[in-house]
């Protein structure tokens, strides 16, 4: 299995990247959504977001989440490769990864949140972003480093579960005498 | 008329045409793998056309998310609770999707795989139609959960 999904050229590479980076994307808003709904918070979350607000915080976390996933993938030799290294560095490298995208996605949301503010006629809760973005240097790096290693590292896992499930069908599939 | 409504029919626009095109190329891609080619033996054109669905299909997923999300903002507190019938089958519907998303990454990387092993491979030519078939059936309960939301 090692040969055939290793990144064989820029294409390959980008191809594997951003199925992963859009399936992390999806799996965890879909989450949230689902979690937040079955609790009755939803309404309430969505109601203080217009639209556009709402559609560049999903871009920024797509684009945030598809980067450093690539970074992860690559990290490790590609997605296939990393089924055949160490676990100890698979968790270290998804962890470091995962906290990357948690203070990018921080730091994005922060910036969208004032513009958002500031082109729907809230100036005045600009102030907040500015007292916001001390928050966001000095404990957001702290609380989104540390959820984004914690999703990271579960995300590595459901990865890994998935390609070794591929490795299982192709091969039974594939195997002499095989359906 | 609000400067977000034209972007509020965008949204729902940009749902409609995301999921036209995951079933409608699962769809093609299926029945373009389940039909034997005498132009492509080993079926290596066809696996290309499936990889290229995969990038087409994971574009088309994120952008549902996205709109999908933007749809639920347009209720705003009307937004029906999870103990309502409405409520209930929003949460049935986003199980649904979540099952396809998961169920959607072994898919696109078996194409991957595939494309790298040799044509003649007994299987090879079961493996990917079986794929696109699950996928069709999955799709269609998605939206089939949809118009229900929509207009039920």
């Amino acid at each position: 299995m090692a040969e055939v999904l290793g990144p064989r050229g820029a294409g390959s590479e980008r191809f594997v990247t951003f199925t992963f980076g859009t399936f992390h994307t999806v799996i965890f808003i879909v989450s949230a959504v689902l979690i937040l709904h079955l609790s009755g918070a939803l309404a309430g979350l969505l109601s203080g977001l217009n639209t556009l607000t709402g559609l560049a915080l999903f871009a920024a976390l797509w684009a945030t989440t598809t980067w450093s996933t690539g970074q992860a993938i690559r990290g490790v030799g590609g997605p296939i490769m990393a089924t055949r290294t160490p676990i100890g560095a698979v968790v270290a490298r998804a962890a470091r990864s995962g906290a990357l995208n948690g203070i990018l996605f921080l730091a994005a949301a922060a910036v969208i949140l004032a513009l958002s503010a500031l082109l729907t006629g809230q100036g005045d809760s600009i102030g907040v972003f500015i007292v916001g973005g001390f928050f966001v240097v000095l404990v957001g790096i702290l609380v989104g480093a540390t959820i984004g290693a914690i999703l990271g590292v579960l995300f590595a896992a459901i990865d890994l579960v998935q390609l070794w499930a591929v490795g299982r069908l192709v091969r039974a599939f594939l195997a002499p005498g095989g359906h | 008329m609000s400067a977000l409504e034209p972007l509020s029919l965008f949204v729902r626009w940009a749902h409609v045409v995301g999921m036209a095109a995951i079933l409608g190329g699962a769809l093609l891609v299926w029945w373009l793998t389940a039909r034997p080619s005498r132009t492509d033996v080993g079926g290596d054109a066809r696996l290309e056309i499936a990889r290229r669905y995969e990038w087409i299909f994971w574009a088309a997923i994120g952008v549902q998310a996205m709109t999908g999300v933007g749809n639920l903002g347009a209720f705003g507190q009307g937004l029906p609770a999870p103990t309502t019938a409405w409520g209930l089958r929003l949460t049935v519907k986003l199980v649904v999707v979540l099952a396809l998303a998961l169920l959607s990454l072994p898919r696109t990387l078996a194409v991957a795989v595939l494309m790298n092993r040799p044509a003649a491979e007994s299987g090879r030519s079961q493996v990917v139609p079986s794929l696109y078939a699950a996928t069709v059936m999955v799709v269609l309960v998605v939206v089939a959960l949809a118009v229900w939301l929509a207009h039920g």
